[in-house]
């Protein structure tokens, strides 16, 4: 149960950072092709 | 002069230097409030992990754990961490771009509604004295118990010090020497929890004798210890079931996550920030430094029962720093210990002062904005003064409703004014009123009446459940403004400053940490406590 308790605290905390990389990474793909769109 | 007694003069002295030197490079209010928008990586992480570090952990989360409760307690603060990662990128990052002073006026200009921000300042002011009132209560138990100085005396001390900090030199002053303090105490506790570890006979041996031992194997064990230490009554949370002291862990994990995402003394440093990479970098820091020291903390103050189990548990790392480690390093240690609860003490005061100069009263004149805040620093000073005064100390309680009502009337607000396109300016207002009242009245009531709810009943729990209900509610009976919808949308607007190509490389490798973090974490438990644990079986 101890290794239970560990794990789940890892995958807490690298779902938690999965998630905020997503979102970055979304984000700044978004803005990479508006700035693209707004050259052509 | 008793030695630790002269390491806290010399280390008090040191930070009133230091408030005198920065208060004169305070040149307006945004230099006093968020410390001119400029700070780095460095001083964020420094400051988010001084301000959640406090005497609430070195004393009330040591004394849980040293009576038995070192499971939940790990299961919550591993939780918890997870809210600076998520906090910085859903909540901090817009906090920032608003550029808004305070996050009670984040909250009035994202609703266009001066109601909105007067009640988010009130709820901020309560659960920030709150919260300075449990670390009032620990510096003034720490003080009093090392340099044998009365209790009374050492709380105004610590107060008149607090305070003078936060008084002269704003947020700038509170950052730098928040980083300083936070250096102070994460390398003392470091050095700290292995020196005790070897002198109660290593870390290995201690863990196991401590689990092979049926009286003191729970207190190491998944589901913590389920009577008192004497055998009878409930455990250290008040539970007497594994099932109920692992609900406790998970609950209090989802509400302190709460807290680091979005709680006024955490999400307030990201106003600081030099850009919003810095906000996102930091947050890797603030995360895995609040962990460790939590982890630390508990751990040493579970080896202790193996050479002393029978001390008044808040003063179970107070005694280790005093009887297990050479002078030197006790002293650095419980300056430590002393140095978080003032740094979250001038945090508090200067948010305190902040929010009612700037989100209660308003005040537009910059000198008359500060000299409001100045004034609500020194009120909020004497209230927390008088009140530790008169009555016994409850750290570890008191710390938890703090956490408790950010959790119940902040959390669910903060999330859907960025997230959900339907929330209204009634909704969240109601949201963040009842969450607030149900939480405050049924703690309230608990405490008065003496009754105990279950683990699944917690006030906490009961809040955020309020909330939500009451801004679902609120939003379905009126509608979305223009100003609201615009309002909204402006966040989603990035910088042109935030797109410089090298920086966002540097963000999105930082990005990917906060990935590892998992990994490390559990190897960390392992390696430090499953292991030992499972080989005594």
């Amino acid at each position: 149960m101890e290794t239970v308790i560990a794990v789940f605290i890892g995958c807490w905390l690298s779902a938690a950072g999965a998630l905020a990389y997503r979102q970055m990474k979304k984000e700044f793909h978004e803005t990479g092709r508006q700035k693209g769109g707004k050259k052509q | 002069m008793n030695v630790f007694l002269l390491g806290m003069c010399v280390a008090m002295v040191i930070y009133i230097i230091i408030g005198i030197v920065v208060s004169r490079s305070i040149q307006g209010a945004e230099d006093f409030y968020v410390a001119g928008r400029r700070a780095p990586v460095i001083l964020i992480a420094g400051s988010m992990i001084a301000s959640y570090t406090s005497t609430g952990m070195f004393m009330g989360d040591a004394a849980t754990s040293y009576e038995g409760a070192f499971a939940p307690l790990i299961l919550f603060a591993g939780m918890q961490s997870a809210g600076y990662i998520i906090g910085a990128v859903f909540f901090g990052r817009y906090l920032r771009r608003s550029r808004c002073m305070t996050i009670p006026e984040f909250f009035g200009q994202r609703f266009h509604s001066s109601k909105m921000q007067s009640l988010a300042a009130i709820t901020a002011i309560v659960m920030m004295t709150v919260y300075l009132l449990s670390v009032t209560q620990g510096i003034g138990t720490l003080m009093s118990l090392v340099t044998g100085l009365p209790y009374n005396g050492c709380i105004v001390i610590a107060l008149l010090v607090a305070a003078f900090i936060s008084i002269t030199s704003g947020s700038k002053g509170v950052l730098i020497t928040d980083t300083l303090m936070a250096t102070i105490f994460t390398l003392s506790m470091i050095a700290g929890a292995i020196v005790i570890a070897r002198n109660v006979g290593g870390w290995y041996d201690t863990l196991k004798t401590l689990a092979a031992d049926p009286a003191t194997r729970d207190m190491l064990s998944a589901s913590g210890r389920l009577v008192g230490k004497d055998g009878t009554g409930a455990g250290p949370l008040g539970y007497t079931t594994p099932t109920e002291n692992i609900m406790w862990g998970l609950n209090y994990g989802v509400v302190w996550m709460s807290v680091c995402m979005v709680g006024p003394w955490q999400s307030s440093r990201y106003q600081m920030a030099r850009n919003e990479h810095v906000v996102v970098r930091s947050s890797f820091y603030s995360a895995l430094g609040v962990f460790i020291m939590e982890f630390l903390t508990c751990i040493a103050a579970v080896m202790v029962n193996r050479v002393n189990p029978d001390l008044v548990s808040s003063h179970v790392l107070l005694w280790a720093a005093m009887n297990l480690m050479p002078t030197l390093l006790g002293v650095i240690l419980l300056t430590g210990v002393l140095s978080a609860g003032i740094s979250s003490a001038t945090t508090f005061l200067s948010l305190v002062g902040t929010s009612f100069a700037y989100d209660v009263r308003r005040v537009k004149d910059e000198k008359d904005s500060i000299m409001n805040g100045r004034i609500a620093m020194v009120a909020a000073g004497i209230i927390v003064a008088l009140v530790a005064l008169y009555n016994s100390p409850s750290i570890f309680w008191i710390m938890f409703l703090g956490g408790a009502i950010v959790a119940a009337s902040w959390m669910p607000v903060a999330v859907a004014c960025i997230f959900s396109r339907r929330v209204t300016k009634t909704g969240a207002f109601a949201g963040m009123l009842f969450g607030f009242l149900g939480c405050f009245c049924l703690r309230l009531y608990t405490a008065l009446s003496g009754t105990s709810l279950p683990a699944w009943l917690d006030p906490s729990i009961v809040g955020m459940v309020l909330n939500v209900v009451a801004m679902t509610i609120g939003s379905a009976l009126t509608q979305v403004t223009k100003e609201e919808k615009e309002a909204r949308e402006a966040l989603f607007v990035m910088p042109e400053s935030e797109k410089d190509p090298r920086e966002v490389a540097k963000t999105m490798f930082s990005a990917r940490l906060s990935v590892a973090i998992g990994p490390i974490v559990v190897a960390l438990l392992l390696l430090l406590w499953v292991v030992p644990f499972a080989m005594a079986k």
